[in-house]
């Protein structure tokens, strides 16, 4: 993948990387208005700060004289960021008019920008709108009472329901940004917004970028056509995926049964087959009735191969697979380590597949040339003594 | 191209050889035959396609030259061991892989999942490695169909004890398939498929590797020709089906150009990879030894785990990998990133998350990767200027060592 970049773009950011005069990389200490978007998980992250020409009469009437920034992200990021501060200073507006720079001015100003960096204009054109509520809130201005809530609206948007987990982004926002920035498709709300970009489990999810997608176009059009409330996706506060899968799915779930008082599902009752009661027989079958997951190291896996399993020894006693596990345990306690020790090594049982014995050696034995030979010689044959005919010792 | 480049991205791809270009071009002229025709013109065209299965058979220490099957690419190569193994043993449904596949590997086994298929994604450690006790805790014997692990990782260059685990895996079951994505170190590391063992104590002993796949253009050959090596009598199916060429196991008219000059480049190779191994070795010491003492802030990904001597993945914390990819381009130094904004999904590395290397880290990775056609001189370029590319970068950053997010 190429870069795709407009010459006014490269340009941009390598003046602002070689650090050429006139350009606005830095931070104002103390500045009138900071404002950030991203953050260094994302990807990309702006910090912007600009400095006023106060009017003392009246701070709505403040004028906008320096701005700079530092950001985190690649060349159009960094480019998108000069861009915002050159736009800006050349306005030389009140914050309040700030406000009417949008992410499409800065793409204009970079002479366009690739589909999938649209991003990166949307980071300049928020932060901006950060640093003008905390302008407001330094200077007493009050936004809200001219119809701009800012301050209101970044609260809510970091309060509202998480949609996109890979990026932080939340309902509130997606809704703003798809009607301001005119977003149709999933694949322009992911350019735009970086949203369902990563995993994308959120691009088709109940409740996910799609159905507010759809809901925010749809209930436009019902507005233009009827002026009647619109229907479809209602947002639900907190989690509303799984609530509402939950609540549909729960006339279907199959009957639960009573035992005891406490509800116990058909799930449950083969789990509850597997308790000691039924250890015993399982050994004496091959152990084929055991879960096969999320056991500790030490259990005996349960195998579908026959030769696999633990077979007892011709004319021996049949284990059950607790047992069996012990016998081997002690065995190697007792016989096989104090024979490593000796020579400066030792062993670790790693793993028991049925008749498999996976072994670990350690210390002298790991870089011995014939440890092959010490296992085989040693470890399986005594195993094979004391405990079982079948038994096969592999190396790990 | 305006102004020379520096060319340290060869885990993406290579330069194709002279030798290899010389060796292709009869191919392109008057032996242009079709390999499965039967006049006396084509017949020079069928014997080089022969003696090229041979020769690589020879390289690879193959016990049969019909081990050896031509493909497109690696990915071709991969799909075919994974669909095809599946098809010709349905009784198994259970799979073993690692979280840093390639995707060639990684969304294959995403597909099987969805046709119901169980799979095991190993993860890695900080430095880039599997354990061998997860390993061994995965495998299910009668009932897993494939263990699938690459040799050499394209990003980071950290390297799998493959030979050990397909020794544990037959040995735990012998009708459990094992496959390597060997992309990355096919020309690069010596081994020997061969039953019988290593001719010498050089190469890896593979005898427990039942399929290799590998690509033409990782080692200075053209894209499009790929490598499969299928050991004689393996369980699995064609994908490609409609000829009777490759032993019916792949049809499609031979690519006899593309597989020329696969075996004039694997000649070359394995002439010189010794000797290549360890210029590239010593030059990987050099220039993170220099890296480490000129950038603050700064880690070898997958440095304390056994690498590709051409592979240098490193992370300066702080700063954006495309922005460092077009600062290092403005210099004609072409190299790689994990970061965001250069894989075309606005997510980082899927290899690098896996190791958890962190987020501040994560987006500044810069992958070098070298040839034999590399020099001290380019390397020392690269060192002059990557430090400086950096500074500026980090000047512009928000984030700092002193202000982690």
């Amino acid at each position: 993948m190429a870069w795709e970049y407009s010459e006014k773009t490269k340009q941009l950011f390598l003046d602002a990387v070689h650090g050429k005069p006139g350009t606005h990389l830095g931070e104002i200490q103390n500045a009138d208005g900071f404002g950030e978007h991203g953050s260094i998980a994302c990807g990309d992250s702006l910090r912007f700060t600009f400095r006023v020409e106060k009017n003392e009469a009246d701070p709505t009437l403040d004028k906008i004289v320096e701005a700079r920034y530092l950001t985190f992200g690649c060349t159009s990021a960094i480019a998108a960021s000069e861009a915002l501060c050159v736009i800006l200073e050349a306005r030389a507006c009140t914050p309040i008019e700030a406000l009417k720079i949008t992410n499409q001015d800065i793409v204009d100003f970079l002479e366009g920008l690739p589909d999938q960096k649209i991003h990166c204009s949307v980071m300049g054109a928020e932060a901006l709108e950060a640093a003008v509520a905390d302008w407001a809130a330094k200077r007493g201005v009050d936004l809200a009472g001219m119809g701009i809530h800012l301050q209101e609206q970044l609260e809510e948007e970091e309060e509202g329901r998480l949609v996109c987990k890979c990026f932080n982004i939340t309902e509130p926002f997606l809704r703003r940004k798809i009607k301001e920035l005119n977003l149709r498709t999933t694949a322009q709300v992911t350019a735009a917004l970086k949203a369902g970009g990563a995993c994308q489990n959120c691009l088709h999810a109940p409740g996910g970028i799609q159905d507010i997608l759809d809901d925010v176009w749809a209930s436009e059009r019902l507005r233009v056509q009827t002026a009647q409330p619109a229907g479809g996706y209602v947002p639900v506060p907190g989690n509303a995926a799984p609530a509402a899968a939950a609540s549909s799915a729960a006339p279907a779930a199959p009957q639960l049964v009573q035992i005891d008082g406490a509800p116990v599902s058909a799930g449950n009752e083969t789990a509850s087959a597997g308790t000691p009661q039924g250890f015993g027989n399982a050994g004496a079958d091959g152990g084929g009735a055991l879960p096969i997951f999320g056991q500790p190291t030490l259990t005996p896996s349960p195998v579908t191969a026959p030769a696999a399993s633990p077979v007892p020894a011709a004319g021996g006693s049949a284990l059950s697979p607790y047992q069996f596990m012990k016998k081997i345990e002690e065995v190697i306690e007792n016989m096989v380590r104090p024979v490593l020790l000796r020579d400066g090594g030792d062993c670790a049982i790693v793993d028991i597949k049925g008749n498999l014995i996976y072994v670990e050696l350690r210390g002298a034995c790991a870089s011995c040339s014939s440890a092959n030979v010490t296992l085989k010689n040693l470890v399986e044959t005594t195993l094979r003594q004391q405990v079982q005919e079948d038994i096969r010792v592999i190396q790990v | 191209m305006e102004k020379s480049i520096i060319y340290a991205d060869n885990n993406a791809t290579t330069c194709v050889a002279p030798e290899v270009f010389e060796a292709m071009k009869p191919f392109f002229g008057p032996d242009y035959f079709n390999a499965s025709s039967m006049y006396p013109a084509a017949e020079r065209v069928s014997k080089e396609l022969k003696l090229a299965r041979e020769k690589i058979a020879g390289f690879f220490n193959a016990d049969s030259e019909n081990e050896i099957l031509f493909t497109s690419c690696a990915t071709e190569s991969n799909n075919h061991v994974i669909f095809g193994t599946a098809a010709a043993n349905p009784a198994r449904r259970h799979i073993i892989t690692t979280m840093v596949e390639h995707p060639a590997v990684l969304m294959v086994c995403k597909e099987m999942e969805r046709r119901g298929y169980r799979v095991t994604y190993l993860p890695v450690d900080r430095q880039g490695n599997l354990s061998k006790a997860d390993f061994v805790r995965a495998l299910e014997p009668g009932n897993t169909l494939l263990v699938t692990i690459m040799h050499a990782n394209n990003e980071t260059g950290v390297k799998f004890p493959i030979q050990d685990l397909a020794r544990i895996t037959k040995e735990t079951d012998p009708e459990i398939l094992f496959h390597t994505d060997a992309t990355q170190s096919v020309s690069k590391i010596p081994f020997s498929m061969s039953k019988n063992g290593p001719k010498t104590g050089l190469a890896a002993d593979f005898r427990n590797i039942d399929f290799l796949s590998c690509s033409g253009h990782k080692f200075h050959a053209p894209k499009g020709v790929g490598l499969l090596y299928m050991r004689r009598g393996s369980r699995i199916r064609p994908i490609l089906i409609g000829g009777h060429q490759e032993s019916g196991r792949r049809g499609g008219t031979e690519n006899i150009a593309y597989i020329v000059g696969t075996a004039a480049a694997l000649e070359t190779a394995f002439r010189t990879h010794f000797e290549d191994y360890g210029k590239l070795a010593e030059l990987q010491r050099y220039f993170e030894s220099e890296l480490l003492a000129r950038i603050p802030d700064v880690e070898i990904n997958g440095a304390g785990a056994d690498r590709m001597p051409n592979t240098t993945n490193v992370s300066c914390h702080f700063v954006e990998g495309e922005a460092i990819l077009y600062e290092l381009s403005e210099y004609g130094i072409c190299a790689s990133s994990g970061s965001a904004c250069t894989s075309g999904s606005l997510e980082p590395s899927h290899v690098l998350r896996a190791m958890k290397v962190p987020f501040t880290a994560m987006h500044g990775s810069t992958r070098f990767s070298f040839s034999r056609y590399n020099t001290r001189e380019e390397v020392d370029r690269i060192l002059e200027i990557f430090p400086d590319i950096i500074a500026r970068l980090r000047a512009i950053s928000p984030f700092s060592r002193e202000n982690q997010h």
